[in-house]
């Protein structure tokens, strides 16, 4: 089953929809990027790129209020992963808990290495249970993804 | 590439990956041994789990070659670690190739093998990679 997804807008409407925080919606959905107009993505894919991509947002956030160490290169690295995941059909969905709500992708206040480090391997063990039902190809990025969280998850603890 | 080639190119690459941790691992320093003598059992372990999977398809394993070349004369404790870097790294490059079979046993094993070589090789890099397993991110994105 394959489900056609429209991409209407460019990622300057992503980085807007970032920047006004998206205040006074119960759920707000940005259409990603893409080089093309229409992109044909079978459904299940669709689902496992979906979810992935929210959980590497997150983490780029949380690695942004991580300091020093290794945290920085998995802030770059959570970044590629977004991008490429982004290029391969998947959309960036972002949710408010209330009206006036932080967006759930917010920077957790008091995060540390260790925090990080835990929903890296969480992230890791949901990319790598999403790739076992995608079709090949974004299957072998979601394993990718998956293996680098699991990298990061290691190096990031390993530096406490 | 069939279910049976890839996995008979992992197993291949577990056969250098041991005879490599043997090698390499006899001339790291003394702190660095467990790591090495862990990641030769975790390599024997991969090993008789993809003989089993080709076994259970009706293949033949393919056997281990009686020496490899692994160049270990004169190098450094950084090269040595290089070396051990390098064997994960490719080690990863394979399994990916699991990856993208529709055979649910071996792309599960292939998924989790590549998290296991790239954790190894981010201990001996001392640094990780946002993409391992992958050539290239467009090539991951746009092909199959």
């Amino acid at each position: 089953m394959t489900a056609d997804v429209r991409r209407r807008t460019v990622l300057t409407g992503l980085s807007a929809g970032l920047g006004i925080g998206l205040t006074g919606f119960s759920t707000f959905a940005l259409t990603a990027c893409s080089p093309s107009d229409d992109i044909t993505v079978d459904a299940a894919d669709q689902v496992a790129l979906d979810q992935v991509l929210a959980g590497e947002l997150a983490l780029e956030e949380q690695a942004q209020s991580v300091p020093g160490g290794s945290a920085p290169q998995a802030e770059a690295a959570h970044r590629a992963h977004a991008d490429a995941l982004i290029a391969a059909g998947g959309l960036a969905v972002l949710t408010t808990t209330s009206a006036t709500g932080p967006p759930s992708t917010s920077i957790v206040p008091g995060a540390t290495a260790a925090s990080l480090a835990a929903v890296q391997r969480r992230q890791a063990a949901a990319a790598a249970r999403l790739a076992l039902g995608a079709t090949p190809r974004i299957a072998r990025l979601l394993s990718s993804i998956a293996a680098s969280n699991a990298s990061f998850a290691w190096l990031i603890g390993a530096s406490r | 590439m069939s279910v049976d080639t890839s996995l008979q190119l992992a197993l291949a690459g577990e056969h250098a990956a041991i005879y490599g941790y043997g090698v390499v691992g006899a001339r790291l320093a003394s702190a660095e041994q467990t790591r090495a003598r862990n990641g030769l059992n975790a390599h024997r372990s991969a090993r008789d789990q993809i003989e089993r999977l080709i076994l259970a398809a009706g293949g033949a394993p393919v056997p281990s070659e009686a020496s490899y070349v692994v160049a270990v004369d004169g190098v450094t404790q950084r090269q040595l670690r290089a070396i051990l870097t390098s064997i994960e790294d490719r080690l990863c490059d394979l399994y990916a190739a699991l990856t993208l079979e529709r055979d649910e046993s071996a792309r599960a094993f292939g998924i989790a093998q590549m998290q296991a070589t790239a954790v190894r090789a981010t201990q001996w890099r001392g640094s990780a990679e946002a993409f391992p397993g992958l050539q290239s991110v467009p090539d991951a994105a746009t092909s199959n």
